[in-house]
């Protein structure tokens, strides 16, 4: 049920220390863009009297996208400005689809991936995407950092490996390899039971030989089924080493579409979700295996990427 | 004579445009009253319990809350949402329950309004809400209407057996069903269930509540109807107060759709008001709006039709099995609606309808868009094309044949049809569709993942409900000194673009400048009596009394312009004499005359002489509902993997008497396709089985369609005017809405041969009966005793 928000103290402060010494208080909190949080704060979920942005923070703003370097982005990078960057379309493609398919456009103006991450909503796209792309996570606390590969940063529901004091200040994505293609795909549901979700998304990281023949590594992850996306490790294990084609993708989606746990209890709703999630599965792995096929090396046009 | 029009059929821009582009244009959540409380409803987190005890003194004591009522503090008579009642004659519809309080004193529903609190600021109001201790004791709830009016079923209103709220067979049945059934050459059935579509106007509840000096009580909202509204208001729910004791201002309405036919958060605005003695806002969110406003009722129903072989409609007989909710509202008239339309949409002999309502605890529904039109042709149409396919005939050659024709009853059986251009619409619109082409016959079986199909349906819908409601309006006009026509007239600007129209019809009755037409409206001081704007009615009722307004003043300017002329040196008597678009000339010599302003100057600023502003009244009774007509044509593509259904082309072909502005007439009939193909594939109202909790509760889970989903879309006009309308114009604004559903279900059962019992045809669902066949299409809705 709907609620008005309550007053709260904004600040804006300017280094990492400052921004989680503020947010460390009863009460408050470290924003991004801020979508998820208004409607978690509307619908009465959250409530908070400090929201400290950091949006103001040096260094959070850093974007890289090189096509042997890798994707980088700091905490403060919109979605809007990986949408328009050539690369993450060319190489990234998996990130790229689910960036594109978000609306309406001004989440993207607005949000940031790395928001858009922490938020850890079990429905959001970019989570399933980065999962494919086997994104890692750099946390920092004002004096350190580590890394954490994005498999382990969501622990449950809207909770993630961030420990008190932490926020995260950039991911990085590695460079896929020079055959290798990804792709996006979600569909949209009701939602049927209260523990349900109202879509299903995909993506997959496919990586060939030099040959274009056979399946060297394998990413496929299904989202919005659960806390958290799911990768489906024994579906990426049997793809490796396969030949390239509709069996094994086939074969593929038939093991995802066991391994997803089911969320209610109406037999309908689950025979349909595993159903879409068969779809999905083969239909991103058959996607982003063409884009791995139709690859030319990237070296040719690196000079694009600056 | 030849007939000459300046701004009636024209494009015009409408005139509240300005502000609704700019932002300028003022909504009540805009307004600010000095002194101006602001108010906030508790509501009900069970589906069902009775209330121990309510301690408001912790919220009582915050600082900044002004006041905290329960039902303690209510009036003692219940009352109905819906304001219907007010404009139906005593005999008419004595059945319309009186069946609750402003606050309830036991939870209906999740969302059911438990308390209020108005406070300085609408913080502490809310704050407030959190510290109102409510004791509940939970009590199993009933969550759909057949499990309600079951043996021992949970009571939702204690003084209901059964929970049946209401219950009729139709008034116009007649023949006998039985019989034609049994010598009929084919006889289909269909069963099914619309969901509760949301009307989400953007715009959420909200009324402003205050006392002028005089204790003279002001009320503003975004209400359809304010004069029947202030009816209701005054004789069911504060019935100390009279028709003089309440101004009521509907200000910009940011959309209605039927909505704001019910009454809203005024009442209790006004409970707050009187509480605290000062202005009171009350608001609601949009989450409170999805759980606890109001909805499409769903009316379950079970449609059986037969023909002779060479397709002549035997019979048709229609139970419906409606969900209220928890209180009745609008339930039982859309449904009695829904009746009408159906069994009264084709020529038969032989019909019957028998309507029951249950109370559940589910959220309250209401009137939409439609009013029980779409409800009905969903599963009317389908019934038809299953007939169609027994006697193995084209589903528009079978409804061609079956035609109602001027001088037949119409579907309110009591007025005769007068005007119906459907078989043009039909013809029209298979023409542009390519009909022939594309309709490949019974059984055709596609192959591929991607399946095309293509189906149709056809409506009626009335023009305003006279001989029915309380049809008769009127509207005023005074001229200013520039020829400026200040049309003070009551229909409420939703966003429909009637103030346009009706401005155009009032330019070019009077004979004055379209671009000076102020338009007045919605305050009820300043208004004459209407009932508001629904049931497609303003453009052919207030129309009408536009027109009349508009022709007394231009007998007036000409009355006053024939010493114009003298002084001018020309003769002329009225009848010489005409005016268009501001100026005033002679009829046979249209080169010789004078700009209006002379005369309209003179008309006030006359010293020494007799004379006054000229001013005027009109008024317009409609004795007809004057229906409408449409024909729809839907070509779909089925997804068979997935189950999704995309619209590829829908062509509509309108009846509409003659188009004041097209323009208007075309977003009209865009607006309510685009609604529909919503109604009919995504708008997916999910209520949980177990907790009665709204789960479809943002526009996240609740999927509107946007502008990406709108198909390549043709709307046709066949214009031949009505007689009894405003230049022959009819209504447009429901009509859109009937026909998308069906034509597409139809679609869909000719490109895959499924047919889809519930709305909306969501992808899931079309998947599961993709899977199993004729096993899930050959169910039945549980009117007849079957699960779907």
């Amino acid at each position: 049920m709907g609620r008005v928000i309550q007053p709260f103290e904004f600040v804006e402060p300017s280094t990492i220390d400052e921004a989680l010494g503020l947010a460390a208080a009863e009460g408050s909190r470290l924003f991004a863009g801020g979508c998820e949080l208004v409607l978690s704060m509307r619908r009465g979920e959250v409530r908070y009297r400090r929201l400290v942005s950091i949006m103001g923070v040096g260094g959070l703003g850093g974007f890289r996208a090189h096509p042997k370097h890798g994707l980088e982005f700091g905490a403060q990078v919109k979605i809007r400005q990986l949408a328009n960057h050539i690369w993450v379309g060319k190489r990234w493609a998996a990130l790229h689809e689910a960036i594109e398919q978000l609306h309406p456009p001004h989440i993207m103006n607005m949000g940031t991936v790395v928001g858009n991450l922490c938020s850890a909503v079990p429905y959001y796209d970019l989570p399933t995407s980065l999962y494919a792309h086997r994104a890692v996570i750099r946390i920092g606390d004002g004096r350190s950092d580590r890394e954490l590969p994005i498999d382990d940063f969501y622990i449950g529901p809207r909770m993630t490996a961030l420990g008190r004091g932490e926020m995260v200040t950039s991911i990085f994505v590695p460079p896929p390899l020079a055959d290798a293609g990804s792709a996006f795909k979600k569909i949209y549901k009701a939602r049927r039971r209260s523990n349900d979700l109202h879509k299903i998304n995909a993506a997959a990281y496919v990586a060939l030989d030099a040959d274009k023949e056979t399946i060297v590594d394998a990413t496929l992850v299904i989202g919005s089924v659960g806390a958290k996306p799911v990768r489906i490790a024994k579906a990426e294990t049997v793809l490796r080493g396969q030949s390239a084609g509709h069996a094994a993708y086939e074969a593929a989606a038939e093991i995802a579409a066991k391994a997803v746990e089911p969320m209610t209890d109406a037999a309908w709703v689950e025979e349909i979700r595993s159903e879409w999630i068969r779809l999905l599965a083969r239909d991103v792995l058959e996607q982003a295996a063409s884009r791995a096929r139709s690859r030319h090396d990237p070296a040719e046009d690196a000079h694009l990427a600056f | 004579m030849s007939e000459h029009l300046s701004y009636v059929g024209k494009r015009m821009p409408k005139p509240d445009l300005a502000g609704k582009v700019t932002g300028e244009a003022k909504y009540t959540e805009d307004l600010v009253i000095p002194g101006m409380l602001e108010g906030r409803i508790l509501r009900s987190p069970h589906a069902h319990a009775l209330i121990k005890s309510i301690d408001i003194s912790k919220a009582k004591a915050l600082p900044g809350v002004v006041c905290v009522l329960t039902h303690k503090d209510c009036p003692e008579q219940k009352f109905s949402r819906s304001t219907m009642a007010e404009a139906l004659p005593e005999f008419a519809f004595s059945g319309e329950r009186q069946d609750q309080y402003i606050l309830s004193e036991k939870a209906r529903y999740v969302g059911d309004w438990i308390a209020a609190v108005a406070a300085e600021d609408i913080y502490a109001a809310e704050r407030a809400l959190e510290l109102i201790e409510v004791e509940y004791e939970v009590l199993p709830a009933v969550l759909d209407p057949f499990s309600a009016m079951a043996k021992d079923a949970p009571k939702v209103h204690d003084d209901v057996k059964a929970n049946v709220a209401f219950e009729m067979d139709h008034p116009f049945n007649t023949g006998d069903v039985d019989k034609a059934f049994a010598e009929a050459d084919a006889v289909a059935e269909f069963s099914g269930v619309n969901s509760r579509q949301k009307h989400l106007h953007l715009e959420t509840d909200a009324a402003i509540a205050y006392f002028e000096a005089d204790s003279r009580l002001v009320i503003v909202s975004p209400s359809q109807g304010p004069h029947l509204a202030k009816k209701h208001l005054t004789r069911r729910v504060f019935t100390d107060l009279d028709d003089g004791d309440i101004r009521w201002i509907s200000p910009t309405i940011g959309g209605g759709f039927g909505a704001r036919l019910a009454l809203g958060v005024e009442p209790v605005a006004v409970l707050l008001a009187r509480a605290s003695k000062r202005p009171v806002r009350v608001t609601s969110t949009r989450e409170e709006d999805f759980s606890g406003y109001s909805s499409r009722t769903d009316q379950h129903q079970t449609i059986r039709v037969a023909a002779t072989k060479d397709g002549k409609l035997l019979a048709v007989e229609q139970k419906i099995v409606s969900d209220a909710g928890a209180y009745l509202s609008h339930s039982a008239t859309t449904s009695i609606v829904n009746m009408q339309k159906t069994l009264g949409l084709l020529r038969c002999d032989n019909i019957r309808g028998h309507l029951t309502v249950a109370y559940t605890n589910t959220p309250t529904t209401s009137g939409f868009r439609g009013y029980g039109n779409p409800e009905g042709a969903f599963v009317f149409q389908q019934a038809l094309d299953r007939l169609a396919e027994k006697i193995g005939m084209d589903p528009m050659e079978f409804r061609l044949r079956n035609l109602k024709q001027v001088g037949d009853p119409s579907c309110f059986v009591p007025s005769v049809l007068e005007h119906t251009k459907l078989e043009e619409c039909i013809r029209l619109g298979a023409e542009r569709f390519g009909w022939s082409q594309k309709w490949t016959g019974w059984g055709e079986k596609r192959e591929g993942r991607y399946r095309r199909g293509v189906g149709m349906s056809i409506l009626t819908h009335a023009s305003g409900a006279g001989g029915f409601l309380l049809e008769h309006s009127s509207a005023v006009m005074k001229v200013l000194s520039d020829g400026t026509l200040n049309l003070i007239v009551s229909p409420c600007e939703m966003g429909q673009g009637i103030l346009g129209a009706l401005a155009q019809v009032g330019a070019e009755s009077s004979g004055l400048r379209y671009e000076q037409v102020r338009v007045t409206t919605g305050d009820t001081d300043v208004t004459m009596f209407d009932i508001g704007s629904h049931a497609s009615r303003s453009m052919l009722v207030i129309g009408n009394a536009v027109a009349a307004a508009g022709a007394k003043v231009k007998d007036q300017i000409k009355a006053l312009a024939v010493a114009k002329f003298e002084l001018r040196q020309v003769s002329a008597t009225a009848e010489q004499i005409d005016v268009r678009e501001g100026r005033v000339f002679l009829t046979d010599n249209p080169k010789i005359g004078f700009d209006v302003r002379e005369i309209a100057y003179d008309a006030i600023y006359n010293f020494g002489a007799e004379g006054g502003q000229i001013v005027a009244t009109g008024s317009y009774l409609s004795t007809s509902h004057h229906p409408n007509h449409q024909a729809a044509f839907a070509e779909v593509e089925v997804d068979t993997e997935t189950g999704q259904v995309t619209v590829a082309r829908y062509v509509v072909a309108h009846d509409i008497g003659r188009a004041i502005n097209p323009l208007l007439v075309e977003a009209q009939l865009e607006g309510s396709a685009v609604q529909g193909i919503g109604f009919a594939l995504t708008e997916d109202f999910v209520i949980d089985p177990v907790s009665g909790e709204v789960l479809s509760d943002s526009l996240l889970t609740y999927r509107l369609p946007t502008t990406m989903d709108v198909p390549d879309m043709d709307n046709l006009l066949v214009e031949d005017p009505l007689p009894a309308g405003p230049y022959g114009a009819k209504g447009v604004g429901e009509a859109g809405l009937v026909n998308p559903a069906p034509s597409i279900a139809n679609a869909v059962y000719d490109a895959v041969g499924i047919r889809i019992h519930s709305l909306p045809m969501s992808a899931d669902k079309v998947l599961w009966a993709l899977r199993h066949g004729d096993q899930a299409a050959k169910g039945s809705s549980r009117v007849s005793g079957q699960h779907l």
